[in-house]
């Protein structure tokens, strides 16, 4: 049986025979192996289906069984030819089309992260840039296990990794480890230091030994709690010294100087209402828009623009992104105007910044006791200056200063 | 029925018997037509000689020494080469017309 496929192929006639000696007209078509099917017959006719090529072969059979033939319909792939043949720009196209779907589907036009909670987004693009995995490069020499494996070696958060492509997508997956065990903390011995100077206001320690006491008065730098515990002996001789990290809630008053200048100029943005929004192409590198030509009709304007950018990549079958990208681009005209305070503003100007770094100070948890503010008008504008008297945390965490002469003590 | 008539029925009928002997295919050794059927609506005709006559009624097909009479309605031959032929449509009765 012939297959409807390989019909089409070679192409097939249907073909209407009329005649007296229809029977042995299909007996000699027989003999001379050309192949009928669908024959039936209609009241005195009848009709069959025959290869195209096989046609040709059929007018002595004709003329022997003095029967007559005509086409009724013509079928199949030659058949398309002459119609394929005007219109070959627009199936060039397609074909062009095709094959260039088909280059570009072996590239990475996307990549996404799923499952990172801990290990950011950044640093996996990080990873990728080391491991020069980019868009553009083509997915085959990607080796996806290395790749997997290098992963979970740079994270040790990384319990499990599985990098694969969907369409031109290169999905980086990954699972964290949730339970992650306590690190262990290394004691390195570290003194408290004073970040200013002052008065200590309280001190309590946690961890080494005071240096300081309430009420003294402290420079910058000073060791107000020293991580280097000393052992004594029976005569309260010390034998050795042991390092620890100090540790202790230390309050210090302490003045702060604050200093704001306004300017009586200010610049004010104003939109002239003028607004250009046009489509644009971009494929890869290549970015189409008529801005520039825009721009050459319009000639070059002194005022600036605020430009906003809005770009879709053109996705196929919900996987398959392609280096295509198109969007729009909303371009606003605006100009700066400067306008001048006056001195009542002005001083309202600095009276809330002043108001706000008061504030700022206060959910730091710095208690303020005092404080002093003078306004100075000037040429340019107006200074704010603020003498603030503030109980604050101090101390910060420094390396042993006498850990060196300890050994060296130890040693002698 | 003629001396030669008997002369190829003998003969025929010991085709039968030494295709039964041996275990060989009747329809090779004999060169009997072979008809395959399914159902009610397609039949595969294999070994003939051609078609005597066609008809939406009927079809006689001429095999080795005897003709073959498909019945029915609505029949079509749905393809016609040089080894087989497939018949469809109602089929009734494939009748047997032995020549006098």
């Amino acid at each position: 049986m012939q297959n409807r496929w390989i019909r089409f192929v070679r192409g097939c006639l249907v073909i209407r025979i009329d005649g007296d000696y229809m029977e042995r007209f299909f007996n000699m078509c027989r003999m001379h192996d050309i192949d009928l099917w669908d024959i039936r017959k209609e009241q005195d006719v009848c009709m069959c289906e025959a290869y195209a090529s096989d046609f040709v072969k059929m007018p002595p059979l004709l003329r022997k069984t003095g029967t007559k033939a005509s086409v009724v319909k013509k079928r199949g792939l030659p058949f398309y030819f002459p119609f394929i043949k005007k219109r070959i720009i627009f199936f060039m196209g397609v074909i062009i089309c095709l094959a260039m779907l088909n280059y570009v589907t072996e590239y990475v036009w996307a990549i996404e992260y799923v499952g990172n909670l801990q290990v950011s987004d950044d640093e996996l693009s990080d990873f990728l840039e080391q491991e020069s995995i980019h868009y553009g490069m083509k997915k085959s020499s990607l080796n996806c296990e290395e790749k997997e494996k290098r992963l979970r070696e740079t994270f040790q958060n990384v319990t499990w990794t599985s990098i694969y492509f969907e369409g031109t997508k290169l999905f980086i997956e990954i699972k964290e480890n949730e339970k992650s065990e306590p690190v262990p903390i290394e004691i390195k011995g570290t003194d408290i230091v004073a970040n200013e100077s002052g008065t200590i206001t309280s001190i309590v320690t946690r961890n080494g030994v005071p240096k300081v006491k309430a009420g003294d008065t402290v420079e910058k730098g000073q060791v107000l709690v020293s991580g280097s515990v000393p052992v004594y002996d029976e005569s309260q001789t010390v034998v050795k010294y042991q390092i620890y990290d100090a540790d202790a809630d230390i309050y210090i008053r302490t003045p702060i100087a604050y200093k704001t200048t306004i300017s009586s100029g200010y610049p004010v943005v104003v939109y002239t209402g003028n607004r250009i929004k046009m489509g644009f192409a971009q494929i890869g590198d290549y970015h189409i828009d008529a801005m520039p030509i825009l721009d050459f009709f319009m000639g070059e304007s002194k005022n600036l623009y605020e430009t906003i950018t809005e770009k879709h990549q053109v996705v196929l079958l919900d996987n398959i992104y392609l280096p295509v990208y198109y969007g729009t681009i909303n371009r606003k005209e605006y100009y700066i105007k400067y306008f001048t305070y006056t001195e009542d503003e002005m001083k309202s100007k600095l009276s809330e910044n002043y108001e706000k770094f008061i504030l700022s100070l206060q959910e730091k948890g710095v208690q303020i006791v005092e404080k002093n503010v003078k306004m100075v008008k000037n040429s340019k504008g107006m200074d704010l200056y603020g003498d603030i008297l503030a109980i604050k945390q101090t101390g910060e965490t420094a390396a042993i200063q006498a850990y060196h002469n300890v050994d060296e003590d130890i040693e002698e | 029925m003629n001396k030669r008539d008997m002369l190829k029925q003998d003969m025929i009928s010991a085709g039968e018997r030494f295709a039964d002997a041996f275990s060989l295919p009747k329809d090779m050794v004999v060169n009997a037509t072979l008809f395959h059927m399914v159902g009610g609506s397609e039949l595969f005709v294999e070994n003939f000689k051609g078609i005597v006559s066609y008809t939406c009624h009927s079809i006689v097909i001429k095999g080795n020494n005897v003709k073959y009479c498909v019945c029915g309605e609505c029949l079509t031959i749905e393809y016609y080469s040089n080894e087989d032929m497939k018949i469809s449509g109602q089929i009734q009765e494939v009748k047997v017309i032995r020549e006098a």
